[in-house]
């Protein structure tokens, strides 16, 4: 009976794919397969320019094809001809849940910024926004951060830090102590689509710390703990001059932060401080830290003085400091910066990175264990730029990212984590001064 | 310009012409242009015509016999001849309404004025029509692509002068809410500081917001001229896409006009204006002052306006605005001697104004805001020489200066958030919520900016003949700007930087008729240069010991702008009006020297932004058939704007400490068309109808790999390129006592539809809108006294200027107007 059904179902829609080839242009992407069961929905999301190419600021279209089809170089697709726009007036913040069927997005910026709303993925162009949606804005602000959590997508974390102050800024008389901003953190129920809880507080760093003019400016890319007791919060510090005022654009740098808050009560924050990476670890619009195999957590850090560094946090919840892993030193490069990264389990991990100030993107697959990075071998340009990179996708043993240069066609590549092997797929139709920033 | 016979009048008010009479008029406006060779001494005769049942009568012919020049008073019944040589004259006034007189007149010095009083003729007689060339048509018809509006009629009513310049083609006015909120204007396409606005030919920024198109009601204006995209050399600014220029009121016959209005959402607006002028030694005072509040509190609704639940969910509700009130309060008073041997005009003044504004929401109205709020002073004190036949005959000097200090204070320091009920947002734990950024728009604030504002103007025009005029103005510009955050620490505020900015502008320019007036040519130069110094406190060792130091930088720049405008008289009704002009706009102080505030780095080498602007047009009219008159104008644009001054974005750049600095980089276009009608019946009927689209369109062909952008050719998103408005008018006379009008209007405004970004999609596209209002007024006798009735919005549409934020529904408003014309 169910391969009855399953034959007809077949049937039709290779009726409905003839039918609607025959009205294709010549022009127009290969047609999408059926979907098939057992398969995933590759969503692959591009950014519009707004004002300047690769800005990104233009706004966000999907497209979804079968993971065959993302396999097959043959397959074109063309996000900005055949795609639907997300409702977001800048670049949406996109997730996907782990079996591909729903997208998760929050609109960044606009009358309906901080606003979450889940889309149903049918292939091609076709998603579907269920009727339910539900802002964050008053809690997190209408550009806000936030990630999935690796919890089976229940949960969802927003944070923000804001009005950074001076203790004294208002009563003159009292010395100066510290900066502080205050921190939101917002667990989001994605399933119910209702904001689950949220916490506000200040978070202090040590007092010399404090008083030397050390803050934290920003908070992103939480991860929960193996033990699921605790969040992980990576930060983004700033220094400014107490005697001025005025915030410093070099300075020397403190030790890694993350903050450690308790889960699910969002309470009890608290710093703890690296010594091995000097840079920030809050990433950029993607995961920037991963619960990894061995129970361990590995972050990426930026702005790092010493190029940047893949930092572990032990299962009692602090930086593992005999764990020294920099990528400057494992790929021979100067400054390395991680633009994004995702671990891909087994101790492998790919990441996105630039190196020597150039905005030129690169992806080197990690292994973590050994400490060890490597260039993929894969078509780069000068223009390939991942600075907004949103998604990269481990599906299986599969890992997929979409690479395009600014205004170039591109294609995505699937790497095998456990061969590294290189898989040129389906070719990316790009637009002039566009980018495409994920696979979901 | 001819009188045209119809059949026997029904209308009381016309008077019967002979055919002799009609001829005789013909003359007398065929010789309106004279040549003047002489070498004597002239004067300008000017006055008004009116009875003392009517108020002024419009449209009589005027003649001086022994220099044979003829004019025709304007609608209200004004006349001016200009040149006029010493000695003794007669004045012959003839009217349809009036009985002819004959008004022996000395003129002996160089301003002459006098006032008519006309007695009425009581026959019934045939309609007659004359065509007359008013201020309005006089600037209209010089070529450059400009609107005047005239504020007489529309100061009866309750309207603002910001709702008057949005009913005009090609302007398209863009406010954040209510009365009071913050405005942006578009003219045909570009707007945000393209768009220059001047009170007097002087830049508005000398007078602040206080006294700005906001708060100035339509009463104390004379008209508002507004030059689309070619700006003549008079008005000198770095204005790239258009200037608004508004004369206010400057009576020299003594008068005293008031008028208060009262309507929706507690809305008081009050002003009056009176000038005296002592006739033996022609001292003169002219005073003005307004008052306007309002609560502001209309109710919105629809899909922006929900109030979010502790959860997240919304709620929509329909609620009235709570922080939006507006007051505004200004003054001016001037003192000084007009038409007096010396001096045409000499005049020092003050003037003096303040307002305060509560604002609802930012850009879109989705999250309503408590308790933030912007106060603005300014104290401005002028002086005005002006002199006809300065020095030598045709040279005319024009000095203005004027010194302003201005200070405006931004406050937003309540935390927490609030719903569209004006009440604390509670979270789920039952707590309110703290604002994500710390206050109701950004960071906690109390901001007080002050800046002092040197504005120096001299012009001077020298007409070698009546042909020919060459034109010199020079204006200097000074502000010097200082900041101080109330809410920052007093050594923050002590390492906060200042600029400071001066700017000279040149512009020469040589006006040209020929062919009996039928070619006007102007061509223009313009020369600018800027100034900006910029003092950044630092922190720096001194002798082992920290001190602060003061970092000074500065930037110069300059640039040239030339254009010319054109207009041809094919027929008497038919004109060619051609203009175009290399426009520049400066780049502003943010722009040069980035903003440590908003981690923008400076850029020294950054040029000023051009526009090419081209317009070519044709006003036609006026005809006449039977009862009917009508005239249009049709007119097209081009704006080719190239290193447009945007900012590239790196994410990469710690946002931290620096972002990337503003670059020339953009580039957009402009196509577009307006149109404009006028049809009148019968002096009862008047139709006003007008158009305006254009395709304002990114311009950047191919990207650095030479591949065609999308958007290239595209409709930039946020333009709202499609308006047109229309108004009817039927007067009806003698309605309960004999010489009262009783006035009935009607208008009707459209806004197409628009995206708002880059992406097609519905929800970011606003509606399309339909907006009707009515009106009602009655004149008594004289036009001592109106009273207006207003209905705007009258369907209670959801009304839009900008993305979700909601205009004022249906609203009424009652209006008196007093008028004391004391002319003789």
């Amino acid at each position: 009976m169910k391969t009855q059904l399953g034959n007809l179902l077949r049937y039709i829609t290779a009726f409905a794919f003839l039918t609607l080839a025959s009205c294709e242009k010549s022009d127009s992407p290969n047609p999408v397969d059926p979907p098939v069961d057992e398969d995933r929905w590759i969503t692959v999301a591009g950014a519009l320019m707004g004002t300047n190419p690769g800005d990104g600021n233009g706004g966000t279209m999907v497209y979804s094809v079968s993971k065959e089809d993302a396999r097959n170089p043959a397959v074109s697709i063309s996000v900005y001809d055949d795609g639907m726009a997300v409702k977001s007036n800048r670049t949406a913040r996109l997730q996907s849940s782990e079996d591909g069927k729903t997208l998760f997005n929050i609109a960044y910026t606009g009358d309906n910024g901080g606003e979450f709303s889940r889309y149903k993925v049918n292939g091609a162009g076709s998603f579907v926004q269920e009727d339910v949606t539900v802002n964050i804005s008053q809690y997190a602000s209408t550009s806000p951060r936030w990630l999935k959590l690796f919890d089976g997508d229940k949960t969802g974390i927003a944070v923000n830090v804001a009005d950074i102050a001076a203790n004294n800024a208002a009563d003159k008389t009292q010395p100066f102590k510290y900066y502080r901003g205050t921190a939101t953190v917002l667990a989001l129920d994605l399933q119910g689509v209702l904001i689950r809880g949220y916490k506000q507080y200040q978070i202090p760093l040590s007092a010399g710390e404090e008083l030397q003019g050390h803050s934290i400016f920003r908070l992103d890319g939480p991860v929960l703990n193996k033990a699921q007791d605790k969040l992980i919060i990576g930060t983004w510090m700033r220094k400014t001059n107490p005697a001025t005022g005025l915030t410093e654009s070099s300075f020397d740098r403190l030790g890694s932060k993350s903050v450690v808050v308790d889960y699910p009560s969002l309470e009890n924050p608290k710093v703890i401080s690296s010594t091995v990476g000097f840079g920030d670890n809050s990433g950029y619009r993607s995961h920037n830290s991963f619960l990894a195999t061995d129970g361990n957590i590995y972050q990426a850090t930026q702005r790092d003085s010493k190029g940047s560094h893949i930092l572990r946090i032990n299962q009692n919840n602090d930086y593992d400091n005999s764990y020294v892993f920099s990528l400057d030193a494992a790929l021979g490069a100067k400054n390395v910066y991680v633009d994004s990264w995702k671990y891909a389990g087994d101790g492998i991990a790919y990441a996105m990175y630039t190196q020597e100030g150039s905005t030129q993107g690169y992806i080197a697959r990690l292994d973590l264990n050994a400490k060890t990075a490597t260039k993929v071998n894969i078509d780069y340009d000068p223009a390939l730029d991942f600075g907004q990179y949103q998604g990269i996708l481990v599906s299986g043993d599969e890992v997929f990212v979409a690479v395009t240069p600014v205004g170039k066609d591109g294609n995505i590549y699937i790497f095998n984590k456990n061969t590294g092997a290189v898989t040129k797929g389906a070719k990316l139709v790009n637009k002039a001064g566009n980018h495409y920033i994920g696979v979901f | 310009m001819v009188a045209k016979n119809s059949g026997p009048g029904s209308f009381p008010m016309m008077a019967q012409m002979s055919s002799y009479y009609m001829k005789a008029v013909f003359t007398l406006l065929l010789v309106t242009i004279v040549h003047f060779t002489g070498l004597s001494q002239t004067a300008t005769v000017r006055g008004k015509v009116f009875s003392r049942e009517n108020g002024g009568v419009g449209y009589a012919s005027i003649k001086l016999t022994h220099c044979d020049k003829a004019v025709v008073a304007d609608h209200n019944g004004f006349f001016t001849f200009e040149d006029i040589p010493f000695g003794q004259e007669e004045l012959i006034v003839t009217s349809v309404e009036m009985e002819l007189q004959r008004i022996p007149l000395r003129v002996n010095k160089s301003l002459v004025e006098l006032s008519v009083i006309a007695k009425p003729k009581n026959i019934n007689l045939n309609e007659v029509l004359i065509t007359q060339k008013s201020e309005k048509k006089e600037i209209e018809t010089k070529g450059f692509a400009v609107n005047v509006i005239e504020t007489r009629e529309v100061a009866q009513r309750n309207f603002q002068t910001n709702e008057l310049l949005d009913r005009t083609a090609g302007i398209r006015v863009r406010q954040n809410g209510g009365l009071g909120s913050a405005v942006s204007y578009n003219l045909n396409g570009m707007s945000g500081n393209s768009v220059r606005i001047f009170i007097d030919g002087i830049s508005a920024s000398t007078y602040g917001e206080s006294f700005s198109l906001n708060s100035i009601p339509p009463a104390l204006i004379e008209r508002i001229e507004v030059y689309k995209g070619v700006i003549p050399a008079h008005l000198a600014d770095d204005a790239l896409g258009g200037a608004i220029n508004v004369i206010l009121k400057k009576g020299s016959v003594n008068n005293l006009t008031a008028s208060v209005s009262y309507g929706s959402f507690n809305t008081l607006q009050a002003n009056f204006n009176g000038t005296y002028r002592n006739e033996k030694n022609g001292f003169t005072v002219r005073a003005s002052a307004f008052h306007n509040y309002s609560n502001n509190d209309y109710e919105v609704w629809g899909k922006f306006v929900r109030n979010i639940l502790p959860n997240g969910r919304y709620e929509y509700v329909r609620a009235r605005r709570f922080n939006d009130a507006y007051r505004s309060t200004g003054g001016q008073i001037q003192l000084g001697f007009t038409n007096v041997r010396w001096a045409d005009q000499f005049m020092i003044g003050f003037n003096g104004s303040d307002d305060f504004n509560e604002i609802q929401h930012g850009t879109y109205m989705s999250i309503p805001y408590k308790g933030r709020t912007s106060e603005s002073q300014s104290a401005v004190l002028s002086l005005n020489y002006i002199k006809k036949n300065f020095l030598t005959k045709g040279l005319e000097l024009n000095v203005n200066g004027m010194l302003s200090q201005r200070a405006q204070v931004v406050s937003d320091t309540v935390k927490w958030n609030y719903n569209w009920f004006g009440e604390r947002s509670i979270g789920l734990n039952g707590d309110p919520i703290l604002r994500p950024t710390g206050a109701q728009q950004g960071a906690p604030t109390i901001n007080h900016i002050d800046r002092n504002v040197s504005t120096f103007r001299a012009g001077l025009n020298y007409d070698l003949t009546a042909n020919h005029r060459f034109i010199l103005n020079h204006i200097y510009y000074a502000i010097d700007r200082r900041e101080q955050d109330f809410m920052r620490t007093e050594t923050e505020r002590d390492f906060i930087g200042t600029r400071n900015l001066e700017k000279n502008i040149t512009s020469v320019a040589y006006e040209l008729k020929a062919f009996n007036s039928k070619l006007k040519n102007s061509l223009f130069g313009k020369f600018y240069q800027q100034g900006i110094a910029r003092m950044d406190p630092a922190l720096r060792m001194v002798d082992g010991k920290p001190a602060r130091i003061e970092n000074r930088t500065t930037s110069s720049k300059t640039a040239t702008g030339y254009g010319m405008a054109m207009s041809f008289a094919i027929t008497p009704r038919y004109t060619i009006l051609a203009s175009a002009e290399k426009a520049v706009r400066l780049p502003s102080e943010n722009e040069v020297f980035g903003n440590p505030g908003d981690n923008i780095v400076e850029n020294f080498g950054i040029r000023p932004e051009v526009s090419n602007n081209l317009n070519v047009g044709l006003n036609a009219g006026t005809f006449y058939a039977g009862k009917h008159k009508y005239s249009f104008t049709v007119s097209g644009f081009i704006r080719d704007t190239r290193d447009k001054i945007t900012q590239r974005i790196n994410p990469r750049l710690n946002d931290a400490l620096q972002t990337n600095p503003y670059e020339n980089i953009g580039r957009n276009k402009a196509i577009g068309f307006e149109a404009d009608a006028r049809y009148t019946h019968d002096n009862n009927l008047t139709v006003g109808l007008n158009m305006s689209k254009f395709n304002s369109v990114f311009n950047v062909r191919y990207d650095p790999n030479g591949r065609e952008y999308d958007y290239y050719n595209k409709q930039l998103p946020n333009e709202p390129f499609w308006t047109a408005n229309s108004n009817i008018q039927y007067t009806l006379r003698d309605i309960f006592i004999k010489k009262a009008a009783l006035n009935l209007y009607y208008s009707f405004h459209f806004v197409e539809r628009f995206y708002t970004t880059w992406l097609d999609i519905e929800d970011f596209r606003t509606p399309r809108q339909y907006i009707q209002d009515v009106g009602i007024s009655y004149a008594f006798p004289q036009s001592r006294f109106v009273i207006t009735a207003d209905a705007k919005n009258i369907f209670d549409r959801q009304a839009y200027d900008n993305f979700a934020v909601q205009k004022p529904g249906r609203a009424f408003y009652l209006k008196v107007n007093y008028l004391i014309n004391n002319l003789y």
